[in-house]
């Protein structure tokens, strides 16, 4: 059962979170996770299903560190990606937020999402599908020590980053 | 420089006129038209995919009698199926009743085929074994159901573990058409014949450009300067301030074009480049390096450890052998319109270290959602977009033409093959003019 007060708090915590990347505050955006918070974006496999392991398999984003995302966003700006040199404008929204306190102090938070994307080179486009984050409590806040991304699509169109998802 | 491209030529049928392969003048120019017409689009399906050898699958995706993969060659569905007795089969993916798809999924498990229309069934050697109220609808005795067997693929064959099919009968043996491409198959993971499988995953992913924009990027290291200079620096400044040694380490040797590397035209339309690794030390390969050493005369091991091979098959496959190995075939929805899938394979029982290893550094380059291919994907929609203007240039693909070997050069000879052109600048685009004559010549009606 989500707890209705937790789930409340943690909500604003995620909204906050997707407007850091809707404003492109990456950094402020990075504060947010543990030294060796897990971002995950599985792969499907050929028969529809998302992989299961990410170790054992290639993954659309499996990054095991901050300093991991950190590099995603040194790679933007060196300025000479051609993907990533006009970041598309993206709005995030996120519904159906729930939480629970489980073993350890960890929090467990599943939310849905759709982020609509606009750039001039790909017009309009939209992904949408699961979050799912393991939170720790700190003096700062929450921190985020895991978060899975599953998006409903098999095929990817285009591309994304862990700033546009 | 002059051309002599026949642009605006009415005569649909004269494809040769697109392409203005001149050695002598050191010309070689492509029209745009290839990438931005129609017609030529509907010409290439008839001529090129479905009508000689293509790349459908890896066979690893296929281990259990019942396990298919659907796909297509050219505009047409088929799928390939693990039979009962271990073979591989392949078919029409479509029913031979009324024409229905026998299964809409990529991929999955049929031990019997059922076709969702009527409800005919069939097994995996694709033979009719059942109609529903057959005999209401054909009464005799004697009705001889064979008739309503699944078509198979007029040819099908696999290479190391690659499955190709051809829609045409009358088409060379595939290691023939494959020609000193086989030898760099032979090369990937070995040392070989070492069992691999398919790693758990895919990537795939719908790109708006025409195919061959996709394709001529695959022989092309050219680019890799530019377009993925911003990865080079993204992973030296990760391994500088994380300190990576060994195998947490990605080499940047080719990408900063530090490294000897040369490029060839075998024939056929098939290309292959190389570049010396920097570091061989870094990748998982290098964990097997007494095996290699032992099996293979030292030419070949050299070949094997310590330089990166990246080949592509005409029309529709793509193998690098870089930290992991990444196989990709694509196919055309629209002239503007291309859908990519890839897989990673390796071999079977590695190390944990090794396997991550391989996976991350795949990931990190390869997946549409990691640091090198998205440069990739909107450098084919920009190019795309370029190859619509009819009114400028042609595309020029001179570089190297004449400095280029006729023949074997050194590296070649260590590995045993004869292609028809060598260059030892991985700046060079002959890679790109065996391409394009091979599609000039299959475009024309001929086999190749
Ligand atoms: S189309 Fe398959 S049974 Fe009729
Ligand atoms: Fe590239």
């Amino acid at each position: 059962m989500a707890d209705v007060a937790l789930s409340a708090e943690v909500a604003q915590f995620l909204y906050g979170e997707v407007l850091l990347l809707d404003e492109r505050r990456w950094d402020e955006w990075l504060a947010l996770y543990a030294e060796d918070a897990v971002f995950w974006v599985p792969s499907y496999t050929m028969q529809g299903e998302p992989v299961t392991d990410p170790e054992l398999s290639i993954n659309l984003i499996y990054i095991t560190s901050r300093a991991g995302l950190e590099d995603r966003i040194y790679r933007i700006r060196t300025g000479t990606s051609e993907a990533s040199v006009q970041m598309p404008r993206i709005c995030h929204q996120i519904s159906n937020v729930t939480a629970e306190a489980g073993e350890g102090g960890l929090i467990t938070v599943g939310a849905n999402f759709m982020v609509a994307s606009w750039s001039h080179r790909r017009g309009q486009e939209f992904r949408s599908g699961r979050y799912e984050y393991q939170l720790a409590r700190s003096e700062k806040g929450f921190l985020i020590r895991h978060k899975k991304v599953l998006p409903i699509e098999e095929i990817t169109d285009g591309w994304f980053d862990v700033v546009t998802i | 420089m002059d051309t002599q491209l026949n642009d605006t030529s009415n005569d649909p049928g004269d494809f040769a006129a697109l392409v203005d392969d001149r050695p002598e003048d050191g010309v070689f120019q492509v029209s745009r038209r290839v990438y931005n017409d129609p017609a030529i689009l509907e010409a290439e399906y008839k001529n090129i995919f479905e009508a000689n050898w293509v790349f459908l699958a890896p066979e690893g995706l296929l281990k259990e009698p019942g396990d298919y993969v659907a796909t297509h060659i050219g505009r047409q569905p088929v799928f390939v199926i693990r039979q009962k007795d271990g073979g591989i089969g392949g078919f029409i993916n479509a029913c031979s009743h009324r024409g229905a798809m026998l299964t809409a999924c990529r991929a999955g498990t049929m031990t019997e085929i059922a076709c969702p229309y009527h409800g005919w069934r069939f097994n995996t050697d694709g033979q009719c074994t059942g109609i529903r109220a057959r005999r209401a609808g054909w009464p005799e005795d004697d009705f001889d159901q064979s008739r309503f067997d699944l078509k198979p693929l007029p040819r099908l064959e696999s290479y190391r573990g690659l499955i190709f099919a051809s829609l045409g009968a009358d088409v060379a043996p595939l290691n023939e058409h494959l020609g000193p491409i086989t030898a760099f198959l032979d090369l990937f993971c070995a040392p070989a014949p070492h069992e691999l499988e398919v790693v758990a995953g895919a990537s795939i992913h719908t790109v708006n450009c025409n195919w061959k924009v996709l394709h001529d990027n695959g022989p092309d290291p050219y680019h890799a300067a530019t377009v993925h200079g911003n990865f080079a620096a993204t992973i030296v400044h990760r391994d500088e301030i994380s300190g990576n040694t060994g195998l947490k380490k990605t080499e940047t040797g080719r990408l900063a074009g530090r490294v000897a590397a040369g490029m060839y035209a075998p024939g056929n339309g098939h290309t292959a480049f190389w570049a010396d690794k920097e570091t061989p030390e870094v990748y998982p390969v290098w964990a097997m390096k007494e095996q290699i050493q032992k099996s293979l005369p030292a030419g070949k091991a050299k070949w094997a450890l310590e330089r990166s091979r990246h080949v592509t098959v005409f029309p529709n496959l793509l193998v690098n052998e870089l930290a992991s190995t990444y196989i990709r075939t694509y196919r055309p929805l629209a002239i503007d319109r291309t859908e990519i899938s890839s897989w990673c394979l390796a071999p079977v029982g590695e190390a944990a270290d090794l396997r991550a290893a391989r996976l991350r550094k795949f990931e990190d380059f390869f997946m549409p959602t990691g640091m090198s291919t998205p440069d990739d994907v909107a450098i084919f929609e920009m190019a795309n977009q370029g190859n619509m203007a009819a009114a400028g240039h042609p595309n020029d693909m001179s570089r190297g033409m004449a400095a280029a070997t006729t023949g074997p050069d050194g590296p070649a000879l260590e590995l045993g093959i004869d292609p028809e052109m060598s260059s030892d600048q991985f700046t060079h685009e002959i890679t790109l003019q065996g391409v394009y004559r091979q599609w000039v010549k299959m475009m024309a009606g001929g086999n190749g």
